[in-house]
């Protein structure tokens, strides 16, 4: 036991080293000593995913809706999971943590690797352990995702009580510390509101206080902001930010929205039909695109500088039906720069200019008809 | 492996799947639920032995086969009992004056057919007007119509049926249908409130949406609004409504039958068929049991099917959400 | 909240008031009256009658005499007096015109609390297996329980309440003799409550079995019930904690009209095991168009159907925290 300098705090933001200056004494620096030892540089990654492959079964076929899907997440880090509805990108953070509904759906193939656990090969009881734990998640609606006949602090001390063994005044506290951090006035007298009694944005902090609570090292934030206004947007994703630096937390965050993927990710997946189409450093894949799927999205976003009579930019088409997926290159029926070769085999991620940066597309690759 | 969990997108687009209409979507579904499926044959059968059933068999429901029963020590024939020298069989068998029970079943068939049939036109009548009027004109109407739906929401409904049935019995209304027009009426009175209250829920929701108000600015006077645009997407409760309404309606008219007020003798619903029986049920339960039999049909059928429509007619479970 | 409650209760009294109205005019429209016999009697003899009990005077005044007016003023030798009401608001329920030696509060007095404890007794085991039926089966969705549960509330809603009781009459009373054939000795042996409450019961059972069976798979549905999941509880606490709550809310919303089932439908049970309560009564006094006693009986019904839908929706107002803080 470490004895502290009663001048320097217990630990909080800005303690990055697992020192005398981090008093386990307390219960808040507990938590910090444990984050920290978490989050030192590892050799592994926090999150490696391969080859995850989730499936429905319905009554008109099997629909692959996440089809070999690898990537890998570090710890601390924020990732991108951008596509349109239906991609896959919701059902691909909902493997993650094994929610998928089973009937009809169910993860047939892959692997996933978190913090050097093998996911798939845990009992119930020991991913359960780790949900909420381990790893956070906030859904789309918070109006729905909230237990409308439930107190909110109990609601988030919930998730202590299980994990953490806290004693009902003490997760009490912890909920009420969590609801000023994420920026609910007045905390310890909200305690006992409904979800009704808030608004939108507020709703949405109560879900990230929820998914925080147990202080998880991955966050999985499923289009946090799609449901708010624009205004409020912001707000959450600043405090989103702001937490997953504060405390180290590594997120994947789920959008649809480029504009919010560029302000907030390290790196970003671009998915397509259910598989990852481009990735990289989200500079890289901003500036230096190299798939029709992310032109077309990049380009779609409209542009302050354009003329009122210019029409908004579509991608022509519609995604392809999941239940039998055909040997070509997904995105091919929309393409302008289609060849023969894609309607006949699908490309494989292959290297692009900076690192870590990867496309699937025959045309982009060297020696490739794509200038 | 996995848990269940609230709803969930697929992410499935699927161009294949024609889009119909909300209808036949319904019905697809509707189809694919096995128990609707029974009750609606079930109803089918039913309806087809009310119309029909009367005129295929041999005896008729009144007609007192004696000499069967006599020759039987005076004691009701049970099921396909052959009597020495006597050719002819009551499949079902008779009570205790020779009346063939299938035949009587068959008649009683016809009754709760009726049943259904009247007291839901009485629903219909007065429910979606009363609840449509309070709906669209709010204010002190709906507050009037609603205390009216409380006074008969709060009147013990069997007593108002029997007061009625009492009352009215020995005037010509009361006559008709051997008196049975003047109990399905007033179990329809008696029934029409929880209509009102769907309707007028149902129009509620409707009113404030934007079609309404465009409705409104061209100009569509109140009366076309509210049975062109606001009715029509209400109709799907409605049907539901109606459906699970008939097995409360059969089972008022087969109780009050059982304590003899409604049909008259020598017609039989299949409630008195049961209190008929219930003197012979030790010795000759078959005159308890295929009444009994003959009302559950009924109920089930019309509740399996009401609760397919209303599956099958929830938009929440329109594909996943 | 409570000024919702004190308005829903003063609207009790107007619709108190409408269906005596139309329960004495609908008395009053049938032909014959109480005297109306097999044998007719003297003409002479209903006259006298009629003046005695005051139903040679017009409706309105009869009515207005049932009801009571609310101040008597009598003046007497001994200067003026001022009482409070007679008639129904003092509780004076009338006369009765069959027992014409008694008033309708004594021969209901004891009656009522038989019928109400039938009634509750019934709704207590309604409840308590109808719920866990509908839970359980809604929890074992497409397997074993669900079927099973789904097996008995089918059965229970296509039995009509008097097939039941002939049919467990005969089963449990007359073939295996394990309990009485009625309920005449209701107050001194417990036993012969045991089928009537049974076959009262069955109706709500498989109905209160059906609506929760509904109700939890609609929760199960919830995004609220997936957080839940992902905050990592056991499936238990999920189901316990987060959903039971939310599903039976609207449970809550049925009781009411079951209540009132129970409390009206009751008549055929005692009317088949011959139970000393109320019911009994009901259809004989109308029958013999007993005025004192339809009045009484109607107002009984209605107070205790009122009251219970108020009881209901005030519970359900109070339950759903939406409602309640809003």
């Amino acid at each position: 036991m470490t004895v502290s300098d009663p001048q320097a705090p217990a630990g909080g933001a800005g303690v990055t080293e697992l020192d005398e200056s981090v008093d386990i004494a307390t219960e808040e620096g507990r938590r910090l000593a444990e984050r920290l030892a978490d989050n030192r540089p590892h050799a592994r990654k926090l999150l490696e995913v391969r080859n995850l492959s989730t499936q429905f079964f319905t009554r008109d076929g099997v629909v692959h809706a996440v089809d070999e899907v690898s990537f890998d997440l570090d710890y601390g880090e924020t990732l991108g999971l951008v596509g349109e509805s239906g991609c896959g990108k919701s059902v691909t953070a909902l493997s993650l943590v094994r929610l998928i509904p089973d009937p009809p759906g169910q993860i047939v193939d892959g692997q996933i690797i978190f913090d050097g656990i093998d996911i798939l090969k845990l009992s119930r009881a020991e991913m359960r352990r780790l949900r909420g734990r381990k790893i956070g998640f906030i859904f789309q609606d918070p109006m729905t995702s909230l237990n409308p006949t439930l107190p909110i602090g109990f609601q988030i001390s919930e998730s202590a009580r299980t994990h953490l063994g806290l004693s009902r005044s003490a997760a009490g506290d912890r909920a009420v510390e969590l609801l000023s951090k994420v920026g609910i006035p007045r905390a310890r007298d909200r305690m006992g509101d409904y979800p009704h009694q808030f608004s939108g944005g507020m709703r949405q902090r109560v879900m990230i206080a929820i998914a925080l609570a147990c202080d998880p090292m991955l966050l999985l934030a499923d289009e946090p902001t799609t449901a708010l206004d624009v205004t409020i947007q912001a707000q959450i994703l600043d405090l989103i930010r702001s937490l997953s630096a504060e405390f180290g937390t590594a997120v994947i965050l789920i959008t649809h929205d480029l504009g919010i993927a560029a302000g907030m990710c390290n790196r970003v997946n671009v998915m397509y039909a259910g598989r990852i189409v481009e990735t990289g450093v989200v500079d890289d894949v901003f500036e230096k695109a190299r798939h029709p799927y992310a032109w077309g999205l990049l380009d779609s976003l409209p542009r302050l500088n354009e003329t009122k009579a210019a029409r908004l930019r579509t991608i022509e088409g519609l995604p392809p039906d999941l239940i039998d997926p055909g040997v070509e290159c997904r995105f091919s029926p929309r393409c302008h720069y289609v060849q023969d070769k894609c309607r006949t085999a699908e490309p494989e991620l292959t290297p692009r200019e900076g690192v870590g940066h990867l496309a699937r597309c025959f045309g982009t690759e060297p020696g490739g008809w794509i200038p | 492996m996995t848990e269940q969990t609230g709803a969930i997108e697929t992410g499935v687009v699927l161009e294949k799947r024609r889009s119909a209409g909300l209808w036949g979507d319904a019905f697809r579904r509707l189809l694919r639920n096995r128990l609707a499926i029974v009750g609606g044959v079930l109803v089918i059968f039913l309806a087809f032995v009310a119309v029909f059933g009367p005129l295929l068999t041999p005896y008729e429901y009144f007609h007192q086969d004696l000499e069967m029963v006599v020759a039987n020590n005076n004691r009701p024939l049970t099921p396909m009992q052959r009597i020495e020298g006597f050719d002819r069989v009551h499949v079902l068998g008779t009570d205790e004056l020779g009346r063939d029970l299938l035949s009587r079943l068959m008649d009683g068939a016809r009754i709760s057919m009726m049943v259904a049939l009247v007291v839901q036109t009485v629903v219909l009548v007065i429910g979606i007007p009363v609840g449509a009027a309070a709906a669209w004109f709010g204010g002190r109407v709906d507050n009037i119509l609603m205390r009216i739906t409380d006074v008969v929401w709060a009147y013990p409904d069997l007593l108002f049926i029997i007061l009625l049935g009492v009352a009215f019995k020995e005037t010509f209304f009361g006559q008709a249908l051997d008196g049975l027009l003047l109990v399905f009426v007033a179990i329809g009175l008696t029934s029409w409130v929880t209509m009102a209250r769907l309707v007028r829920g149902q129009l509620l929701s409707l009113k404030e949406t934007e079609f309404v108000e465009a409705a409104k600015a061209i100009g569509v006077s109140d009366r076309k609004i509210v049975t062109r645009h606001l009715l029509p997407n209400a109709t799907g409760p409605i049907i539901v409504a109606v459906t699970l309404g008939i097995p409360a309606a059969i089972l008022a008219e087969a109780t009050l039958a059982f304590i003899g007020i409604g049909v008259q003798a020598p017609r039989a619903s299949w409630g008195s068929l049961v209190a008929d029986g219930n003197a012979f049920v030790r010795s000759f339960p078959h005159l308890v049991i295929f009444p009994a039999v003959a009302i559950a049909v009924a109920l089930i059928s019309f509740t399996f099917l009401g609760d397919g429509l209303r599956d099958a007619l929830d938009p929440k479970l329109k594909g996943k959400q | 909240m409570l000024s919702y409650i004190v308005r829903r209760v003063l609207w009790i009294i107007p619709v108190l008031f409408f269906v005596s109205v139309i329960t004495f005019s609908l008395m009053h429209a049938v032909p014959g009256g109480p005297w109306s016999r097999e044998k007719k009697l003297p003409q002479h003899t209903i006259e006298l009658l009629d003046a005695k009990f005051h139903l040679d005077e017009p409706v309105v005044v009869q009515y207005l005499n049932w009801i009571g007016p609310l101040l008597i003023i009598t003046t007497g030798a001994d200067g003026t007096s001022v009482t409070c009401c007679s008639g129904i608001l003092a509780g004076d329920l009338g006369q009765s015109y069959k027992y014409l030696d008694r008033s309708v509060n004594e021969i209901l007095g004891d009656g009522i609390l038989v019928t109400m404890q039938l009634g509750v007794m019934a709704f207590l085991l309604a409840v308590a297996i109808g719920l866990p039926l509908g839970i359980v089966a809604a929890l074992g969705h497409n397997k074993a329980p669900d079927y099973a549960a789904t097996f008995v509330s089918v059965l229970g809603i296509a039995t009509p309440t008097f097939v039941s009781s002939i049919l467990l009459i005969v089963i449990f009373a007359v073939i295996l003799g394990w309990l009485p054939t009625n309920s005449l000795k209701w107050e001194s042996d417990p036993t012969t409550w045991i089928l009537p409450i049974i076959a009262l019961a069955l109706f709500p059972i498989a109905q209160i079995a059906r609506y929760t069976r509904a109700s939890m798979l609609e929760v199960t549905r919830r995004d609220y019930v997936r957080t839940a999941h992902s905050k990592g509880l056991a499936r238990r606490t999920v189901v316990i904690v987060h959903m039971i709550r939310n599903a039976l809310i609207p449970v809550v919303t049925i009781l009411g009209p079951i209540l009132a089932f129970l409390i009206t439908g009751s008549f055929i049970i005692e009317f088949i095991f011959s139970v000393p309560g109320i019911g009994r009564e009901y259809v004989t006094s109308i029958t013999r168009r007993d005025y004192g006693m339809i009045m009484a009986m109607t107002m009984f019904y209605a107070v205790a159907i009122a009251v219970l839908n108020l009881v209901v929706d005030v519970l359900y107002a109070y339950i759903d925290p939406r409602i309640r803080y809003s």
